[in-house]
């Protein structure tokens, strides 16, 4: 098995809790046969509207939220059916950033010990030790030691996501989930902190998965892209070719929305799917109601997973070819 | 918000809003403090018996010799005024921290435990609150014997079941915020979320609470021996005295309950100013 991390087929269910026995047990789909390799070093965008799955996809992956099928495979030991203390040396190696990073972090700590606070967890290392190396990962990220004495409310929102970053590097990991880390920033901040995470993926090899709706910071970091449409994976490839030649209808959607890759037309609103009831799901395209390039079949037959050019795998009957 | 979840012992909480702020705040503090000095440090500057007894000064007037008078067995009010509080105040922190500490254990092994624990625990507190809390002090009041070691476990007894609601919707609410979440992947046990992360989150909160708690207790313990359940004679505490100079207030003994009575008061103003003094300065910080 090759070293980095392997998703297959995993899927994420939820189950309905309701007092009415019509509705209960009716399960939603939140994933649906997700899979995707990203070896050491590399880093993979997932894009996709709000409600697409993304976060449900980090979480699964680093066992937050249980997967009700498939196998996370990280260097061959597959994650999903181990126990909660065979997971614990795994879960060192791999950190998620979360989304929103104030919310993340203790508003009763102060910096130096939100930071040192996985170092005590893993490591069980001495208070002052932690906190020299705390100043090391505040370095490491481009803030002053002194910022350690704050509290979370009192630094400014592009330094929270660094000291967010710093706390994920402390058990230092070989994958980071990037959970939308550049979402709450303005423009200028964003290219610092990509610009960052460059770097430190040049310096420590760290392998990323980009959480992201925001296709130009995809496009700056990713080497290779995952749509996901309603849960599912529409596409997947290189980045660059994905964004220049989007083989999948809502791909060319999604990159339609945004004003910069539309060209002289105005930014169309990509469709937003509704969550999915399993149950009642009819055997067709997700996609299909919203898609201008649907036929008959698409509405009868779900599409296979099929590969254009050895790289890149897109979900549809009808993929768009390079011409258009 | 408001962070009181739990009703008055006897009475239906009811709390005004006596000053914003800081300034309450020290000085509801202040004026504890100086109930305890007067409880504590008086008798040393005034060595009078509270249990003496002056057959030939009773039910004197305040006045030179005496000066909070006498009660109807010629004893020193002021003395048994100190006394008194020592025994009142002692008694009611013991009970609040019995009460904090029962309360918090219970709220956050039902707040962080599985879902069926939660679920019979909190309808156990539940029955337990129906049950009217003076039934429940004169059924123990009963059948143990009054004394102060006896009276702040009993006390406490009762008190609890706010601060573990209170601890509880704490401990739910803050065990799916996202930094739990962050601690549990870098490997933090149960116990170690549970003590750094929701008893931090809490923590501020419950102390507010534990002054609203001590201010119910002092009233709670006044009301007790009001009843003569609590303290009993010939030893004094501040409802106690209220009880026995009750009936010959009528009769013209103002002092009887005049001055008990403005003790009490000031007490649970006290710890009244200082909760809420407490709590305003927590709202202005923007927890969470």
């Amino acid at each position: 098995m090759s070293a980095g991390l392997c998703v297959e087929g995993l899927s994420v269910e939820y189950v309905a809790k309701a007092r009415r026995p019509e509705k209960q047990g009716r399960r939603q789909s939140a994933l649906v046969d997700i899979g995707f390799t990203l070896s050491e070093g590399e880093t993979l965008g997932v894009v996709g509207e709000s409600g697409s799955g993304k976060t449900t996809l980090a979480h699964a992956i680093l066992r937050m939220t249980p997967a009700s099928s498939g196998r996370v495979l990280w260097d061959g030991v597959d994650l999903i059916g181990l126990d909660e203390r065979d997971l614990r040396p795994y879960r060192r190696q791999m950190q998620l950033v979360f989304q929103d990073p104030y919310e993340a972090m203790n508003p009763r700590m102060t910096i130096g010990q939100i930071v040192s606070e996985p170092l005590r967890l893993a490591y069980a290392m001495g208070r002052r030790a932690r906190l020299k190396q705390a100043a090391e990962l505040l370095h490491q990220v481009g803030l002053d030691g002194t910022i350690r004495s704050r509290y979370p409310r009192q630094i400014s929102g592009g330094q929270r996501q660094r000291v967010a970053l710093a706390r994920a590097l402390a058990t230092s990991p070989r994958l980071l989930v990037l959970d939308e880390p550049t979402s709450g920033l303005d423009v200028s901040l964003q290219a610092r902190i990509l610009n960052l995470l460059r770097d430190l993926q040049a310096r420590q090899g760290l392998s990323y998965l980009f959480i992201s709706h925001d296709l130009a910071a995809v496009s700056y970091v990713a080497h290779r892209t995952l749509v996901l449409f309603a849960g599912s994976l529409m596409e997947q490839g290189p980045t660059d070719a994905l964004i220049r030649h989007p083989a999948h209808p809502y791909t060319a959607a999604l990159l339609a929305a945004v004003p910069a890759y539309g060209a002289a037309r105005a930014p169309r609103a990509a469709p937003a799917a509704p969550p999915r009831a399993l149950d009642s799901a009819p055997p067709a395209c997700v996609y299909y109601p919203w898609c201008d390039q649907a036929q008959a079949r698409c509405r009868s037959e779900p599409p296979p997973m099929v590969s254009l050019d050895g790289q890149r795998l897109v979900s549809c009957h009808y993929p768009l070819s390079d011409k258009t | 918000m408001t962070g009181a979840t739990h009703g008055g012992l006897f009475f239906p909480r009811r709390r005004w809003r006596v000053t914003g702020g800081a300034a309450g705040e020290r000085a509801g503090i202040a004026l504890f403090l100086a109930l305890v000095v007067f409880s504590w440090a008086g008798p040393w500057l005034y060595p009078h018996d509270p249990l003496a007894i002056h057959a030939r000064h009773i039910l004197t007037a305040p006045g030179a010799r005496f000066p909070l008078g006498t009660d109807a067995l010629g004893r020193n009010v002021l003395a048994r005024l100190m006394r008194g509080g020592q025994a009142t105040l002692a008694i009611s922190l013991w009970a609040s921290v019995i009460g904090l500490l029962a309360g918090l254990l219970y709220g956050m092994t039902a707040g962080l435990g599985p879902s069926w624990l939660d679920r019979a625990l909190m309808r156990l507190l539940d029955t337990l609150l129906a049950i009217p809390t003076l039934v429940l002090m004169i059924f123990f009041a009963a059948i143990v014997p009054l004394n102060e070691a006896n009276l702040a476990p009993l006390l406490g007894l009762v008190a609890w079941p706010g601060i573990a609601r209170l601890a509880r919707n704490e401990a739910l609410a803050a065990r799916e915020r996202d930094y739990v979440r962050a601690a549990r992947q870098f490997g933090a046990g149960r116990f170690y979320i549970a003590r750094v992360h929701i008893l931090r989150a809490m923590l501020p909160l419950v102390i507010i609470n534990a002054t609203f708690l001590m201010a119910d207790m002092i009233l709670g313990l006044s009301g007790l021996s009001f009843l003569g359940l609590g303290i009993q004679p010939p030893h004094a505490s501040w409802g106690g005295l209220l009880n026995s100079g009750a009936g010959l207030a009528v009769i013209g003994a103002w002092w009887l309950i005049v001055f008990p009575g403005l003790a009490i008061f000031l007490a649970i103003l006290a710890m009244n100013m200082a909760g809420q003094g407490l709590l305003a300065r927590l709202d202005g910080e923007g927890r969470g």
